[in-house]
């Protein structure tokens, strides 16, 4: 896939997707796109463009949850003396598990994710994390005991 | 999929929903054009660079070279301020421990995700972290000798070691992928992303010089006399695989095997090496016996589509391995490349995990049972049997086995269990007596990140 015309076809089918899994991998809607953007323009500028990679989206994916894990290393300790400030618009649930969400370690909150947004199984999320499938089974139940004890109060 | 992780999915989705995305979806975003993507100057990797380039460069260099000196004097202070804390004792009181039933022996176990380490003869339980909540102790391991304790700290922090009652604490690395410890010396093994280095208790260390590259996540293995290490290399995106086995003085010999893990070293001679088979979930369909001198290699069945890990037995020259499955376990001859099927006294309704005694007389296996309890089976030559254990106090025990640290034997005939989120407890394999060790307000066991990730250890004068 070296065609600019399937670049552009990809970039329209999966913009609205990326950007939303990016807010979600990172806690916060404030440079989500960009993350994005950086992604797709770091897809694009491969020599030889998709050529041969088997699937464009989930390398596509790869590259924003990358992009996304990089982004937050540089983020972690501001985001953790920083008070998040709520989404008026959201509702008070919503807004109290975006923050727990969030609060989580990344790694936690980038396994519970892709397990349960991306629907992606063990072997594919040890992969993106570079990490071991035992490994991912504890980051998912680890993060599930704490989001738990926001959704069951 | 359990009620919460429905819950989850759900909020997942609606959060993902509510998320405004903005005009750059539509075709009048800015996106990468079929001339663009070959000009770098045109298009740089961060979009928001480009507008940067309005500013004087020489002034964003400046500014950006004082704030890299600001943060790492600000690391340093930090590091400084961390690795001069003093340990914390703590009584019995607080932390219910007993000590007594340690005999001679010390145990390390993570309690609410800070490291204890508890010995046996002085009845003294030494606190040795203070982690921050989102930081996590693991992968706890004894030096050969019992007087130094290694262990990480996740996400940021990365491996230490001081002495058991928490003195003389070094930060060995940064992000290390894995790390083991000598059999004969205070030194250890460990992988960064893309070197093994050796490190000694005092804190230095220094790369081994290879050829290649250790795969991350990478198991790395001591010879039994100390004096190599080996581990696997695997080219990326293609069939080559390689095991370094390096000997010193020559660190650094390469052979190629068909393998992704090396799993022991348990003689001179023998090194064993295994192959994570694509589509069978969780076990080692196949292993490769290898004489390091004449690089002969010998291929067997370890057992095919278990449920759980298996297990190769590293006393008697490793001439065993065992896999966990739901009702019994494949037990294998790695010599004869024979194996037998030996039925559990009580079926699993999940994956369990399976442990050799130290003699490879007696094996341990580990499971969630069918009511929200885990179940120890204990089999071999006057092994007790199954034992119910306790419950996590949620009602379900989904993953408890694979992420619980493995039962681990004392001696032969004793064992260590974290029999639930509470507690951990000694049983005597031959009568089936238990003896509470630990009790905690909660705690998980810690993420299993490294192979033989785990945060429980025991050490005993041999």
């Amino acid at each position: 896939m070296n065609d600019p015309d399937a670049l552009e076809q990809l970039f329209r089918d999966r913009w609205v997707e990326m950007v939303r899994l990016a807010r979600l991998l990172t806690g916060s809607m404030a440079g989500a796109e960009d993350l994005v953007q950086d992604a797709f323009v770091r897809v694009a500028g491969r020599p030889d463009g998709l050529e041969g990679v088997e699937s464009p989206s989930a390398y596509l994916r790869a590259a924003v949850v990358n992009a996304c894990r990089s982004e937050q290393r540089h983020e972690i300790v501001v985001r953790r003396h920083q008070p998040r400030s709520p989404d008026p618009e959201m509702p008070g649930y919503l807004g109290e598990f975006a923050d727990a969400l969030a609060s989580l370690p990344e790694r936690q909150r980038s396994a519970i994710v892709l397990r349960h947004h991306c629907d992606l199984g063990d072997q594919d999320i040890a992969a993106l994390l570079g990490c071991r499938r035992s490994t991912v089974r504890s980051l998912v139940k680890r993060g599930l005991a704490s989001l738990r004890e926001v959704i069951e109060p | 999929m359990t009620d919460i992780e429905q819950r989850v999915a759900e909020l997942l989705a609606e959060l993902a929903d509510a998320t405004p995305v903005g005009e750059r979806s539509t075709a009048t975003a800015r996106r990468p054009s079929a001339g663009e993507v070959s000009d770098h100057e045109k298009y740089p990797v961060r979009p928001l660079a480009a507008r940067r380039h309005r500013h004087s460069r020489r002034r964003e260099l400046i500014v950006a070279g004082a704030a890299v000196a600001v943060i790492l004097l600000l690391v340093g202070l930090l590091v400084l301020v961390r690795d001069d804390r003093s340990p914390v004792s703590v009584s019995a009181a607080t932390l219910d421990v007993d000590t007594a039933a340690l005999g001679s022996g010390r145990m390390a176990v993570v309690i609410e995700n800070d490291l204890y380490v508890a010995d046996g003869p002085t009845g003294a339980v030494w606190k040795l972290t203070d982690v921050g909540k989102g930081e996590e102790v693991s992968n706890v391991s004894f030096s050969h000798d019992g007087e130094w304790v290694a262990f990480t700290i996740h996400d940021e922090s990365g491996l230490w070691v001081s002495r058991w009652d928490g003195t003389e604490r070094h930060r060995i690395g940064r992000a290390p992928t894995s790390y083991t410890w000598s059999p004969v010396e205070d030194q250890l093994a460990y992988a960064t992303q893309d070197q093994v280095r050796v490190a000694r208790a005092d804190g230095s260390s220094r790369a081994l010089k290879l050829s290649l590259a250790p795969e991350p996540d990478t198991r790395i293995v001591w010879s039994p006399g100390g004096t190599g290490v080996a581990f696997v290399h695997i080219g990326g995106g293609t069939t080559r695989e390689a095991l370094e086995d390096t000997a010193e003085p020559e660190w650094g010999s390469t052979y190629t095997v068909p393998a992704a893990e090396v799993i022991a070293w348990p003689s001179a001679e023998v090194l064993l090496v295994a192959q994570v088979r694509s589509g069978s979930s969780r076990s080692l369909s196949a292993a490769l016996m290898l004489s390091v001198a004449t690089v002969e290699l010998t291929e067997f069945q370890l057992g095919t589509g278990g449920d759980g890990e298996p297990s190769v037995s590293t006393a008697n020259d490793a001439t065993a391995s065992l896999t966990p499955k739901r009702d019994a376990v494949d037990r294998c001859d790695l010599r004869t490349s024979t194996c037998t099927r030996i039925d559990l006294p009580r079926a699993f309704p999940g994956p369990a995990r399976v442990v050799l005694s130290p003699d490879g007389q007696r094996w341990a296996v580990l499971g969630a049972g069918s009511n929200g309890t885990s179940v120890l089976s204990v089999l071999g030559s006057g092994a007790v049997g199954a034992l119910e254990l306790g419950t996590t106090g949620r009602g379900t025990l989904d993953g408890w086995a694979l992420e619980a640290e493995p039962p681990l034997w004392l001696d032969n005939s004793a064992l260590v269990v974290r029999v639930d989120e509470r507690s951990v407890e000694r049983i005597d394999v031959v009568s089936g007596a238990r003896t509470t060790l630990v009790i905690g307000d909660r705690f998980l066991p810690p993420a299993d990140d490294y192979p033989g990730g785990t945060g429980l250890a025991y050490w005993a004068p041999r």
